[in-house]
């Protein structure tokens, strides 16, 4: 089973669950850690390993952060570091994160499937409006 | 090689140094001087994937680190970033002087006192800025470039520290 999780500095990975539901429901399978200021790498690094838990091939995640090299993209990166049922995506966005919930909601794709999938789109979900 | 910025972090590199210092500092490279991110593989593949394409990393330790900083060849402008006080004063006594040094975080762990939210000390991190003062070098807490300066030893002995 695929899970997502949504990290952030401050609130902003709660505020996009609460977008997240509003557009397509309440989701079982996504989880937030935030970071919050005065909060030590440490204590951030145990929330995820919290949510986490033992990962394996039927407890796989993908996390969602706001953004590269930020502390929350650092600290979890340890949980990716050669493990492959952990995969990390920086750059969180609204429709990227619809997207994932969508896709792994069948748990038919495996994970390397869904992030490849997801990647080839990421480009398309930020752009200058023509109108 | 020129110093822009000599910053403490022990988050090394991570959000405000990446949206706010590389460019306040004017740096093209970002040196890190740490034993353990040199010698740890998890580190340096991190700090590289943190380092912005636009500017080049070097992950040293300490030693490495000084021996760059005195090279008369080496080109470029650097933020340089160290872990703690101790790794600081470590340059510091090998010549780098001429700088303010930046704190940016050193937080909270066990046995530390509050500061600042971003600026806990151990009894052995206060003894270490009085050793840098005693060099002649002066460091400030600020977090991001557009944050009110705070003077080390003024926020130190105004919490009976030193």
């Amino acid at each position: 089973m695929i899970k997502i999780l949504l990290t952030s500095h401050g609130t902003m990975a709660e505020g996009m669950v609460q977008s997240v539901k509003m557009l397509i429901g309440e989701q079982e399978h996504l989880e937030v850690v935030t970071f919050a200021e005065e909060m030590g790498a440490e204590e951030l690094e145990e929330r995820y390993a919290q949510v986490l838990g033992e990962t394996s091939a039927e407890n796989q995640w993908l996390v969602f952060c706001d953004l590269k090299g930020g502390t929350p993209f650092n600290v979890v990166s340890k949980f990716s570091f050669k493990n492959e049922n952990v995969s990390v995506i920086y750059g969180m966005n609204l429709p990227v994160v619809i997207e994932a919930l969508v896709l792994s909601a069948p748990q038919e794709l495996s994970l390397q499937e869904l992030v490849s999938d997801l990647v080839g789109k990421t480009a398309e979900s930020i752009g200058l409006s023509e109108i | 090689m020129q110093v822009g910025v000599f910053r403490i972090d022990d988050r090394l590199i991570h959000g405000q140094v990446v949206t706010a210092w590389i460019a306040n500092a004017d740096a093209d490279t970002v040196v890190v001087a740490d034993d353990k991110a040199a010698g740890d593989e998890f580190q340096r593949t991190l700090l590289q994937m943190a380092t912005p394409n636009t500017v080049k990393l070097q992950v040293l330790t300490v030693e490495e680190a000084k021996a760059l900083l005195a090279d008369p060849d080496a080109q470029g402008r650097a933020l340089l970033l160290v872990r703690g006080p101790q790794q600081a004063l470590e340059l510091v006594r090998a010549g780098l002087k001429d700088h303010t040094i930046n704190v940016g975080n050193m937080n909270m762990k066990k046995g530390k006192t509050k500061i600042l939210g971003n600026f806990w000390v151990f009894p052995e991190d206060v003894e270490t800025f009085k050793d840098i003062y005693a060099e002649g070098v002066s460091a400030e807490v600020r977090a991001v470039p557009n944050e009110r300066s705070q003077d080390v030893m003024d926020l130190l002995k105004k919490n009976g520290l030193a």
